[in-house]
């Protein structure tokens, strides 16, 4: 009797919270789904409402609006390259950052203080900070000039070609991902007992029979989310470049977050940029689902 | 102990709820207001013509997006709010996209303010019902509705051709589809128009190049030269970022201007092509320019803001904008005397060199049709766009009126002179908005503004540009036909 009054308790004590989600959460979740599939106003969404079928989706997705579909799975790709180079630059920095914290003695607070400045500074200022660096003028290619090195500067600012935009953009991406992974991978080797090495150190193993014996089978699991954050991460990408590039030059750093934007609140066109959405959701979901089954299947 | 335990439990418990219900009961108490804000509504509208009641408590917000216009509408507000006691509250939410997504947003919400400044055109803003519609109130008072500058009116009001536009769209609302001829939404504020390059007249003197407008496109080239020769600036600036500035503001009416009414009409309405030679230019303008090295570095990369700054600090000799950009060069510290204006040239041998550019009204002022105030925001609008409404507004926020204010005198001297070289007498170009505003409906020139900016990159040529260009036109006639 006392443990389901007990039970009772806690769930009149998570009540609130639940309501909560369910109002905010799951109904908007819902309704933004119901929205994809009707032709809908700003003002009455419910009233103008139409049942549209799959129309929003043929629009960006089979041609419908051929500029829309063009632009849309560029974006898509250029998403999967900023995912792909997040995955490929990130982690393995991140995890070798994390030895070398965990091993230094000599101003190891410091260090972790400063990797995790990108973390803790007002996004906004940090990208403006970085189209300074990126601008004709800024200090990239002042530093380029400066050593000589003329034939690497990008006359229209690193964000003004086509060739460099993208790259400059994954660049920046990649400084402020570092702190997140970082963190993970610190806590991950803390949580590693030494006791294990001592002994290995004792049974004669060599470091690299350590780390993959002792360290990795930890460092495994916390590997798959960090691929799993990054890969959500990459796919909702849309702040650093909508202050930056707005997806240009001539569309080289589009990506599908500023597309549903500007689709959203430029052209008012709410289900298809709700249609967007949802794809984009299932396209991460898959790629994270794979990442997921790769990474766990020899835990 | 676990006594006290347990009742610790039953008062966080019996908080819980408490705390529920209380949220209950303010959710109750909003939606009670709204069923009275509803009734308090119709009653109002069915009473929207009389006086407001001179000891009223009632304070209306007023959303807006532009800072130099706030003074303006400051200044009516404190007149406003002797006169009726009513107070109108300003908040500006800058830059435009950020305004036009909070505005998307709040239309989608339902929570609109009681008055909100919106982009021109007709029904524009309105989101379905959510404006207030002006026609009845406009005919009841011809004078004050002839008070208005034709064109600044015509650009707000419904006609044949928009509504014939939104039947043939399946998508669009069935409010849309039931509009009527002569309904308007919203009030403009101003007039203006684009089509305007200014010039730095100090660099154009230091390169020895004229100060006068430049007869042709050609000649005006030309200048651009001179003044990279003498002085290594640039010759001309505008946002290479900002989708549909060059196109909007300078290129289609070069094409209305060297091909007449038929062609131009021919090319919007995806009949013309692009890659013709009469159309061309368009693109090879801006590839000539590129070759040149007439445009400066990063230009592709710069907004709006960043290209007219970049003019201000001397960086270039040429910079395309609006009647209105004026007040953006002074505001970064350029004396009148140091900037010389003209309309965009013209090409060799156009069939139209001498076009005016009539002034359309560019900013309207929307009444929320679904707020309490209706009555109280009308007379605010009213009183704005009335004589002395828009003497204090252009007056205050360095603003073309929209009003064709009698006493000129009242005015500010400069606002006076450039209304006097303004023709308001209606041309082809100012009657035919819809024509012109495919640019910002038909998907083919978003990815104008792509192409136009690979030209400029030097990664197409402007005949592939262009060529690119009509493919997407020929698609978008397929889906049309499906």
């Amino acid at each position: 009797m006392n443990k389901r009054k007990e039970m009772v308790a806690g769930y009149a004590m998570i009540a609130p919270a639940i309501l909560l989600y369910l109002m905010v959460g799951l109904v908007t979740l819902l309704f933004s789904i119901w929205i994809a599939f009707q032709h809908v106003n700003a003002g009455s969404l419910i009233s103008s409402a139409k049942f549209a079928g799959f129309d929003n989706f043929k629009d960006f997705l089979w041609g419908g609006d051929s500029v829309a579909t063009g632009m849309f799975f560029s974006a898509i790709k250029n998403n999967l390259i900023i995912a792909a180079s997040l995955i490929v630059i990130v982690i393995p920095l991140s995890l070798v950052l994390a030895v070398l914290l965990q091993n230094i003695r000599w101003f190891a607070k410091g260090f972790r203080t400063i990797f995790l400045i990108p973390m803790v500074t007002a996004s906004v200022a940090i990208f403006y900070v970085w189209q300074g660096i990126y601008d004709p003028a800024g200090a990239l290619n002042t530093t380029l000039s400066a050593f000589g090195l003329d034939a690497l500067v990008a006359k229209n600012g690193w964000l003004g070609e086509i060739n460099t935009a993208l790259p400059a953009i994954i660049a920046q991406t990649c400084w402020g991902a570092i702190p997140a992974t970082l963190i993970l991978y610190v806590a991950g080797l803390q949580s590693v007992d030494t006791h294990l090495y001592e002994s290995a150190d004792i049974d004669g193993a060599t470091a690299l029979q350590k780390l993959l014996h002792i360290t990795w089978p930890v460092l495994r699991p916390i590997t798959a989310i960090a691929v799993i954050m990054t890969i959500n991460g990459a796919m909702q990408i849309f702040d650093n470049i909508w202050l930056m590039t707005k997806g240009g030059p001539a569309g080289s750093t589009q990506v599908v977050n500023v597309l549903v934007y500007q689709d959203a609140f430029a052209s008012g066109k709410l289900s298809r940029a709700n249609a967007m959405g949802w794809t984009v959701f299932l396209v991460t979901f898959l790629f994270s689902l794979i990442s997921l089954k790769a990474l766990r299947s020899k835990t | 102990m676990k006594k006290s335990g347990t009742q610790f439990k039953w008062i966080t418990i019996a908080l819980c709820f408490i705390l529920v219900f209380t949220l209950a009961a303010c959710g109750e108490k909003k939606a009670a207001n709204a069923g009275s804000e509803n009734t308090e509504n119709s009653e109002k509208s069915e009473n929207n013509t009389e006086n407001v009641n001179p000891k009223s408590d009632v304070k209306l917000t007023m959303w807006g997006f532009k800072v130099a216009f706030d003074p303006g509408f400051k200044a009516v507000a404190d007149e406003f709010k002797k006169r009726t006691d009513v107070t109108v509250e300003t908040q500006i939410i800058t830059p435009d996209d950020a305004y036009n997504q909070k505005v998307q947003a709040a239309a989608t919400v339902n929570d609109l303010p009681d008055l909100y400044l919106y982009w021109n055109g007709p029904a524009a803003g309105s989101f379905d019902g959510t404006a207030y519609e002006w026609s009845q109130e406009l005919n009841a008072n011809p004078e004050w509705k002839n008070s208005f500058f034709p064109s600044a009116l015509a650009g707000q009001t419904v006609a044949q051709a928009n509504i014939d536009e939104w039947q043939k769209d399946e998508k669009i609302s069935q409010w849309l589809k039931d509009r009527k001829v002569d309904e308007i939404f919203g009030l403009p504020i101003d007039v203006g128009t684009f089509y305007t390059i200014y010039g730095n007249a100090k660099l154009l003197k230091e390169a020895g190049v004229p100060t006068d407008a430049p007869a042709t496109v050609e000649e005006w080239i030309e200048r651009m030269k001179m003044v990279k020769e003498k002085t290594g600036k640039a010759g001309f600036v505008f946002s290479g970022k900002t989708d549909s500035v060059y196109e909007n503001w300078m290129a289609n009416f070069q094409d209305y201007m060297k091909n007449g009414e038929e062609s131009f009409t021919k090319l919007m309405n995806r009949e013309g092509n692009m890659s013709d030679q009469q159309h061309l230019q368009q693109l090879k303008f801006i590839e000539d320019l590129a070759k040149a090295k007439l445009f400066p570095d990063g230009m592709v990369n710069l907004d709006i803001d960043q290209s007219d700054q970049l003019f201000a600090r001397g960086d270039a000799a040429y910079s395309l904008g609006g009647t209105f950009t004026f007040a953006n060069f002074s505001a970064l510290g350029m004396k009148s005397e140091d900037v010389i204006s003209f309309r965009v040239p013209a090409y060799a041998g156009s069939v139209k060199p001498d076009v005016t550019a009539v002034p359309f009204g560019l900013v309207q002022l929307i009444v929320n049709n679904k707020k309490k105030h209706v009555k109280e925001a009308v007379d605010f609008v009213k009183f704005l766009t009335s004589e002395e409404g828009m003497v204090l507004y252009a007056n205050a926020a360095f603003d073309i009126p929209s009003v064709n204010v009698q006493d000129k005198s009242k005015l500010h001297p400069a606002i006076e002179s450039m209304l006097s070289s303004l023709s308001m007498e209606d041309n082809w170009w100012s009657q035919n908005g819809p024509i012109r505003d495919k640019v910002f409906t038909n998907p083919e020139w978003r990815k104008f503004h792509e192409l136009k900016q690979k030209v400029l990159l030097g990664s197409l040529t402007a005949e592939d540009a262009a060529k690119s260009f009509d493919g997407t036109v020929a698609k978008e006639k397929a889906n049309e036909k499906k």
